[in-house]
């Protein structure tokens, strides 16, 4: 068998607590979706709109909505509930769900209280408001049936999803929600009477709740921790349950006095916002961990503390950062709606005078990641740039060969930050985002760029197919293919979506792409359109009161975040398929203008009967035409033109109730595969059922000329760097939320010291031509059995063999054996 | 200035320091037995029919020159008729009519070398001139490697030496490494398995084993029942020894097999296809004994497995 990475350097009480993670369902204790309804004949719980953009989980969606009221608790509304304001009623339900009606659980040895956060609470609707709402849902033209549809033609998916943000975590850990109780109240002496009475009067009444939720469920902790202290035989086991007891006595109300509390206060104020979304976990994000928490690792160090204890105490919240997957745990997590839910922090990065940020902290958190992987959660991202120390280079670079691929993700500083000057500058908001605090951004979910404690993000609430904009051009407005619908297995034959002239009519490449430009205007301004809808359903009806608390502006303008509270709000358009589309451009160039190889009618004939009897054609376009990921400068202008192109499309829509400007960014999630069986063929060759393309990346297989080759295309599709006028020094980027670019190497690329000097070099180039944010996969042997048998997905991949590379894919069969049999028992 | 290259290959990592390009000239004055790019040897283009890509179209049927055929056998080139204006190729609509070689003006490679340079820079790389036996299109070799070092790229030789001294001095100007191989010490041999004698190649190895500069690294093939007798290793360690005492590196590559698709593609028989790959215990052996002649000898490639 090939060499898993395996866990190490855990103690018995972390080597416990993680196996007893692992044992999933057949554990006696999990964090379940708690269910609580007020009992009302009319009351929903499930929110689909946090799953529109989940694909999947469409066809579940009666069921949830039926299903969850059977299953549900009751929790009694108290007199005059229903007169108060939608945050009003959730804040309290909440709040009584959470602190009253949900054990106190303690894991055996656990240093972290905390435990069960997965909820699922009613909406608090009154009867008219649950009909309001349901009118706007589930009507005959209504929100559901227009989002159903609008994905399965292909167009992509949107719905104002939950978290994906960074909570303002710091301002709690140092100055705990005394402070936020206390803003709260002066901003409430500050209303008028009438104020009070009003929207803004409530809605801060809604966060006062909210904020003391945190509060009394770490005194109930801190009793029940008293209670098993003194049942506890074991001495130092006691000391620490009394520890843990006086650390919630202190946070999350007070600031933290050192790491073990600020570890503490940072854990419950986190767990309680999926708590108040009733959403586990996705992209709530923490931020620049190894620098907020820092000033408390060094305070408990001079205490005594050792750096294994600091570690256990990561480890712990590794553990519970992890049960955000039992919300479902009964469902299996196949579903793909539990699938990767991107708890992300970051590590190192830049300062403020471009001096690099890693301190004892960064690298104490590596060893945690490292000691804990194989782990899902939390996701780490490593910020690099130009400053990046060889020691840390050298550790990552270490970890990458010890691995089947990096436990982390890398986070590209200069690319970054050039995306988020730029759009500070579109978005008019450079008071906020600036050359003095744009090196403070952070990632959240995979890798999509933020600001921290400030900035509503919604960073995948819109999820673009790029693709159907060339379809409708090559369709005259027209779907190219009618699609069966699955959930009632009836046919819906293509149908008109926009204006656009007959592409037969085209005789020059240039005036197709002046029709192009006017379909990607169309899809972006559809989707825009159709978002709004669902951000205004969330802006009316589900208020998150406790969110709010977090995110700085919402206090100062008494305005939930839901409604635009945050000081910075954005959305982000997520652009999948991007090169296929680039790639189908090259091979319409190609084949009906530069080459004349096929006329517009035949190649779209060919499209709409999905290449069959076209497969010459068809051959020349996957075979002979450009493709964008070699580094073939014309191939790669067309990326940026079109980059250029669409992400200038995005910059012109707002959300009308939260006011949240609309971003471009590149992150296909699973789109990619599944949208392959809706769109129909496109032109780079590819046959409906086919995988699109991923992100930022080259189509599989595209990248004929290796990994440099690869990053200098995707630093090119970005905008690549020009002398005079960059956004950032001389970085551009169109992709202000970022772009995640996937590359694969081989694991004997770094067999030993010389090569991993070469791949920290690399890591440093792909500093200077690279995008925003790198996955590097190492190949291990299944990969390779894999790309045995679909060679032409594998055609990028380099196995070393003897004295050089040699492509996987080029060489024979029995060789290919030979190299699989030696990855498996890694003698390289 | 245009000459035949065979291939540029990026992100090369077994070719000298650093993160490189390398590019393969075509063309070749030694013919030794295991080559590993049959295809480089000659210096003209060559063109072969890959059946596994063909997708049946029959396309290049309507060849100019009337040159191509098909039968069961699959494609045929009707030589004679050919004249090699590679229509074929360049229609072919799954490339499986592959033409090796291709003509590229300096300016146009210099360009596409170029375009990984902030590679090389931060991993002190460069470009290695390899083949087929760069050398011998030393004018263009210099030339390249003169464009290359003016934009300060590190340039590395790859060479078999088996020409006269004047023309590897002359591009010594501007190598800044030179990858040197000696395959067999032992002249008869020598000629057996590579078809020249080793007496020239051993002569410049002397002139370039005691020079400043460049630095120069010797490798050598470790190929199974050919080169790698201890005796064989002994005799080049002990001529290292005596006469390049300025080299920085003697590498010892073990043989592989991978190239044996090429030479079926080729139509060839070649006597290394079912020759196994170097016992690890015997590199290690056979390193050993390298290291008592050169402090800084290593070993790279593969071993057989060991199961």
């Amino acid at each position: 068998m090939g060499k898993i990475k395996e866990p190490k350097n855990l103690t018995p009480r972390i080597e416990w607590l993680r196996n007893y993670y692992f044992e999933g369902v057949n554990r006696p204790w999990n964090n379940e979706y708690k269910v609580f309804t007020t009992g009302e004949e009319h009351d929903e719980i499930y929110n689909e709109i946090t799953y529109y953009i989940v694909p999947e989980t469409y066809t579940f969606f009666n069921t949830f909505k039926g299903g969850l009221p059977q299953i549900a608790r009751k929790i009694e509304a108290p007199q005059d509930f229903y007169k108060k304001s939608i945050a009003e009623r959730r804040a309290w339900f909440i709040k009584e769900a959470i602190v009253n009606r949900v054990p106190l659980d303690i894991l055996p040895g656990d240093l972290l209280c905390g435990a069960n956060f997965n909820l699922f609470a009613s909406h608090c609707h009154t009867k008219k408001e649950n009909k309001e709402r349901a009118k706007i849902l589930y009507g005959k033209n209504g929100l559901r049936k227009r989002t159903l549809e609008f994905h399965d033609r292909g167009f992509g998916n949107c719905g104002a999803t939950s978290g994906h943000l960074i909570p303002d975590y710091p301002t709690i850990v140092q100055k705990g929600f005394k402070y936020i109780i206390e803003e709260i109240d002066k901003k409430y002496q500050s209303l008028t009477k009438s104020q009070q009475r009003g929207a803004e009067g409530s809605q801060l009444r809604a966060m006062r709740i909210a904020a003391t939720m945190p509060c009394e469920l770490a005194e109930k902790y801190s009793k029940r921790l008293k209670e098993l202290a003194e049942k506890e035989k074991d001495k130092k086991r006691k000391a620490e349950l009394l520890t843990m007891s006086k650390n919630l006595e202190v946070v999350p109300y007070h600031p933290a006095e050192d790491f073990w509390q600020a570890v503490q206060s940072l854990w419950l104020t986190h767990m309680l916002v999926m708590t108040d979304e009733n959403y586990p976990g996705p992209g709530v994000s923490f931020g620049r961990l190894d620098q907020y928490l820092y000033p408390y690792y060094k305070i408990s160090k001079e205490q005594g503390m050792t750096d294994e204890f600091a570690k256990e105490i990561l480890k712990c919240m590794w553990v519970h950062c992890n049960t955000a997957y039992d919300a479902q745990i009964k469902v299996g997590a196949n579903q793909g709606i539990t699938a990767g839910f991107g708890q992300l922090f970051m590590i190192s990065g830049k300062g403020e005078q471009g001096q690099d940020l890693t301190n004892e902290l960064s690298y104490i958190l590596l060893d945690v990641i490292d000691d804990m992987s194989p782990i899902l959660e939390p996701k780490p991202n490593v910020r690099l740039h130009k400053n990046s120390p060889d020691k840390l280079l050298k550790r990552i670079v270490d970890m990458i060969s010890e691995s089947q691929g990096a436990p982390f993700l890398l986070n590209f500083d200069e690319r970054a930050m050039a995306g988020l000057l730029r759009q500070a500058r579109k978005s008019r908001k450079e008071h906020f985002i600036n050359e003095k605090t744009v090196w403070n951004y952070a990632a959240v979910g995979c890798m999509e760029n933020t600001m921290q404690g400030n900035d509503r993000s919604g960073t995948v609430d819109i999820n673009i197919n790029l693709l159907k904009a060339l379809e409708l051009t090559l369709g005259k407005g027209y779907d190219l293919n009618g699609y069966e619908d699955l959930m009632w297995g009836k046919y819906n034959p293509p149908k008109k979506h926009s204006d656009s002239p007959d592409p037969e009519k085209f005789e020059t490449f240039e005036e197709f792409y002046k029709a192009f430009e006017k379909q990607v205007a169309y899809i972006v301004e559809k989707i825009a359109r159709l978002y709004d809808e669902s951000d205004t359903v969330r802006a009316k009806y589900h208020p998150t009161p406790y969110l709010s608390c977090l995110v700085k502006g919402c206090i100062d303008k008494a305005k939930d975040i839901t409604q635009g509270g945050a000081e910075l709000r954005y959305v982000t358009v997520e652009g999948v398929t991007f090169a296929t589309t680039v790639d189908s451009l090259l091979a319409i160039k190609y084949l009906v203008y530069d080459k004349k190889i096929c006329s517009m009618k035949e190649l779209v004939e060919a499209l709409k009967n999905n290449w069959e009897g076209y497969e010459k054609i068809q051959a020349i376009a996957k075979n002979k035409a450009p493709k964008y990921g070699r580094d073939d400068d014309e191939a790669d202008e067309m990326a940026r033109k079109f980059m250029e192109l669409w992400s200038e499309e995005v910059w012109k829509y707002k959300t009308t109730l939260s006011d949240a400007q609309l971003r471009p960014g590149m992150l296909s999630w699973n789109y990619w595969v599944g949208d392959g069986y809706i769109l129909a063929a496109s032109a780079d060759g590819r046959k409906r059922g086919q995988f699109l393309s991923n992100a930022i990346c080259p189509s599989n297989g595209a990248d004929t000329n290796g990994p440099t080759s690869n990053i200098n295309s995707v630093g090119k599709a970005l905008g690549g760097k020009v002398a005079e006028g960059g956004d950032f020094m001389d970085y551009v980027n169109y992709l202000p939320n970022g772009a995640s670019h996937t590359i694969t190497l081989s694991p004997s690329l770094l067999r030993d010291d010389i090569h991993k000097q070469k791949l920290m070099a690399f890591l440093r180039a792909y500093v200077e031509n690279g995008g925003t944010a790198l996955q590097i996969n190492v190949l291990d042997a299944d990969t390779l059995i894999d790309a045995q048998k679909n060679p032409s997905e594998y055609r990028h991949l380099l196995v070393r063999v003897t004295g050089y590379n040699a492509y996987f894919a080029s060489i024979g069969r029995e060789l290919q054996n030979e190299i699989i049999a030696r990855e498996i028992h890694n003698k390289f | 200035m245009k000459t035949y290259i065979l291939d540029i290959q990026k992100m090369s990592t077994e070719d000298g320091p650093g993160i490189r390009t390398t590019v393969f000239f075509k063309g070749c004055n030694l013919k030794c037995k295991w080559c590993q790019n049959p295809e480089s040897i000659p210096f003209y283009r060559q063109k072969y029919w890959i059946k596994d890509k063909c997708m049946g179209c029959l396309s290049c049927l309507e060849c100019p020159q009337k040159a191509i055929s098909f039968d069961e056998d699959g494609l045929k080139f009707e030589e004679r008729l050919c004249n090699f204006c590679l229509w074929c190729a360049e229609q072919c609509p799954t490339n499986a009519i592959e033409v090796k070689g291709r003509e590229i003006e300096i300016s146009e490679l210099v360009n596409e070398l170029l375009k990984d340079k902030v590679f090389y820079e931060k991993s002190g790389g460069g470009v290695t001139l390899s083949g087929g036996e760069a050398a011998l299109h030393w004018e263009y070799a210099y030339e390249l490697m003169d464009e290359l070092k003016k934009r300060g790229i590190h340039t590395a030789l790859d060479t078999a030496g088996c020409y006269p001294y004047k023309i590897l001095q002359k591009l010594l100007e501007k190598t800044d490494l030179l990858l040197y191989d000696i395959k067999h010490i032992d002249n008869e041999k020598h000629k057996e398995f590579t078809d020249v004698e080793n007496t020239l190649i051993l002569q410049n190895a002397k002139r370039v084993g005691s020079l400043e500069k460049p630095e120069v690294w010797v490798r050598t093939p470790i190929i199974p029942d050919s080169t790698d007798s201890e005796e064989n290793i002994k005799g080049i360690g002990k001529f290292i020894k005596e006469n390049m005492p300025n080299i920085t590196k003697w590498e010892l590559v073990t043989f592989n097999n991978l190239c044996k698709n090429k030479y079926q593609l080729l139509n060839r028989d070649w006597g290394y296809e079912n020759k196994e790959l170097i016992q690890k215990e015997k590199i290690e052996k056979l390193w050993a004994l390298a290291k008592k002649y050169h402090k800084n000898a290593v070993w790279s490639g593969a071993t057989k497995l060991e199961v």
